[in-house]
């Protein structure tokens, strides 16, 4: 919305206040909600404010009521699912069907230059690091340890006095937030966000995502997002016409190999190696000991 | 003289109230009484010890409040001051009566779909006694440990907690907090993490998210730990994943849990499931020990530790308090051998 109001007198229409879209829908003037997003520190500030909010009154809400599993999974892909068919109404002020675009700059530098481009990239990775940072130190503390026993043994958290809805409560806003956050990068790098990006199959591939990468890992899903969106681009560039059988046939390797994801499968491994060569200088031991080599 | 026969059937019937056994006292036994402003407190408390008669037995004949026993008009409060005066006096009764005790149930009668898995319970655990509850499969053991934790919510009944703590009113983690552990029947431990930690999630302390995110390991909590860890002999194995811990150990590692906890009551659900002899023996002296500090009940099957145990039973059939005793006394009983063995 910040990027909308940047543009201003630069639309196809000319007019400095309202978007383009805006102007086609012959509104006069701009909706409430679109006030104070001309300030960056105010778009930086709901960006992080609005999704967290809308996770911790839901989360509060379900959580509280006890549903979990898939049940939950259900429930939130219908929010979203409601959310966007409401946004896709071009009533909504949110550009309807078409979104938003036609970016023309941020915080003054223009958007299509090679050297914003760069920038945005290494905020990005920074943000990415940050987030890595921040998982880490929640999962490490004792926090994290709850987090654990809540997802083993619900009940057994609640008669020992935790209240496990509060936990996942915490786990789920802060992850609306590194969304908000991810997300409101995105778009300045893609040039257009459209109601589209609402639709249930996104969530799927996040999934997807974490399954190949590792689940429980604290890299995995990084990797596993870098590997998969990779894909994405070789695979159209190599075999446009079937490139989505390439990357199901990938899912299915790693789900049928690598059932604990790339990273997983390496940490696995590299204990199961450590405790085969333990258990073999052992057995080494035992027999040693047991039959003293007359010429040693 | 008169005045001191007066204040002696006072006195007697302020006896009547405190004894937990309602006294039957027939409410005018003397022969001869004055008409003093005195008198008039004898017939109203009579009239107050009544509440506490009718509980158990038939109710005494009913006085005018304005009356005593010799049908000799006495000035007296206003009748509705009688009447409000021996309300409170009836609800203080009462109150009086579960205040001392620990665990207070009375009348608890739950359903599940029609079928009456706990039927018209009451029982009372003093402070500081640990009790041992048996009886057949189905007779509403579970159901019960499930109601006093909040688990469940009884249909009717009275469920109170140090005499003043309506349990029904309050969610699991409330309870908890409160100071009532529960071990589960299947050893029900962390599996993914150690036994130290297992244990450090489960000392008492602060319970918010936010405390947990920021919380550092200090000398206290190390201390206690240990403390935990010899007294469950798991000391060596503090390292050692939950998951693969024997099944005997997991049953510790879970009283440890709950000893962490700190409870006043301690609510253990077949303890000795699955243990050797050598366990069993080990876990009922561990049990005798913990119970010299705080209140026990233990639900078992196996006789040979209840014995072990030395303690009072309650026998549950089918919801309700079969019989009630020493172990000899209620293994004696024909409606415990009836329900045990058939006829």
């Amino acid at each position: 919305m910040y990027l909308m109001r940047q543009i201003g007198a630069r639309g196809v229409y000319g007019n400095p206040e309202l978007p383009d879209f805006m102007v086609f829908l012959n509104w006069k003037e701009l909706p409430w909600y679109w006030t104070g997003f001309d300030q960056f520190w105010f778009a930086a500030l709901m960006v992080m404010l609005v999704p967290g909010l809308l996770a911790f009154v839901f989360g509060f809400f379900a959580f509280r009521s006890r549903v979990t599993g898939v049940y939950l999974s259900i429930i939130t892909q219908a929010m979203t699912y409601a959310l966007l068919l409401a946004f896709f109404r071009n009533d909504m002020g949110f550009g309807g069907n078409n979104g938003l675009t036609d970016f023309k700059d941020i915080l003054g530098f223009s958007i299509q230059a090679d050297a914003t481009r760069a920038g945005l990239f290494a905020v990005s990775c920074i943000a990415l690091a940050l987030g890595v940072l921040l998982v880490g130190w929640i999962t490490r503390s004792k926090l994290g340890k709850l987090m654990i026993a809540v997802r083993d043994a619900e009940s057994r958290t609640r008669f020992i006095g935790w209240r496990p809805e509060y936990v996942k409560l915490f786990a789920f806003t802060v992850s609306a937030v590194m969304a908000g956050i991810a997300g409101a990068l995105y778009v300045p790098q893609v040039g257009i966000i459209n109601p589209g990006e609402f639709s249930p199959v996104n969530s799927i591939e996040i999934v997807v995502w974490a399954a190949v990468g590792g689940r429980g890992t604290l890299i995995g899903p990084v990797i596993g997002a870098l590997l998969v969106n990779y894909g994405k681009t070789v695979f159209t560039a190599v075999a446009p016409e079937f490139w989505l059988f390439l990357l199901g046939g990938l899912f299915v390797f790693v789900t049928l190999l690598l059932p604990r994801g790339i990273v997983g499968t390496i940490d696995h491994g590299w204990d199961a190696f450590r405790a085969g060569r333990r258990a073999k200088e052992a057995e080494k031991g035992e027999t040693a000991g047991a039959v003293p080599n007359p010429a040693e | 003289m008169v005045e001191a026969k007066v204040a002696g059937k006072v006195a007697d019937d302020v006896h009547a109230l405190t004894t937990p056994q309602g006294g039957g006292r027939e409410p005018a036994t003397q022969p001869v009484q004055e008409n003093t402003g005195r008198a008039g407190i004898a017939p109203v408390a009579a009239q107050a010890a009544r509440p506490r008669e009718a509980v158990p037995s038939s109710p005494a004949p009913v006085e005018q409040p304005f009356e005593n026993g010799h049908g000799e008009p006495v000035v007296s409060p206003h009748p509705y001051a009688a009447q409000m005066r021996e309300r409170r006096l009836a609800i203080e009764a009462q109150g009086r009566a579960r205040r001392d005790t620990l665990l207070y149930l009375n009348g608890v009668t739950k359903s599940f779909d029609g079928f009456k898995a706990i039927n018209n319970l009451s029982l009372v655990i003093e402070k500081g006694e640990m009790r041992a509850i048996i009886g057949p499969n189905g007779a509403g053991k579970t159901t019960m440990m499930d109601i006093i934790t909040g688990k469940t919510r009884p249909d009717k009944g009275e469920v109170f907690f140090g005499g003043d703590v309506d349990l029904t009113r309050h969610d699991e983690a409330a309870i908890a907090s409160m100071g009532i552990g529960r071990k589960f029947q299947k050893p029900t431990v962390f599996e993914s993490h150690t036994v130290e930690d297992n244990i450090r999630l489960s000392l008492s302390g602060p319970r918010s998210v936010l405390e947990a995110l920021v919380h550092r390991k200090d000398e206290a909590e190390r201390q206690r730990i240990e403390a935990i860890l010899e007294t469950t002999r798991l000391t060596e194995k503090r390292e050692t994943f939950a998951a693969n811990l024997s099944h005997g150990q997991k049953q510790w590692l879970e009283i440890g849990m709950l000893l962490a906890q700190d409870p006043e009551l301690l609510l253990v659900d077949e303890p000795v499931a699955g243990m050797t002899d050598a366990e069993t023996e080990q876990t009922a002296r561990l049990l005798r020990d913990i119970a010299r500090t705080r209140s026990v009940v233990v639900v078992e099957h196996d006789m040979h530790f209840v014995r072990a145990l030395g303690v009072k039973v309650t026998c549950l059939h089918e919801g309700s308090v079969l019989s009630e005793g020493t172990l000899d006394k209620v293994s004696a009983d024909p409606k415990v051998i009836e329900v045990y063995l058939g006829r």
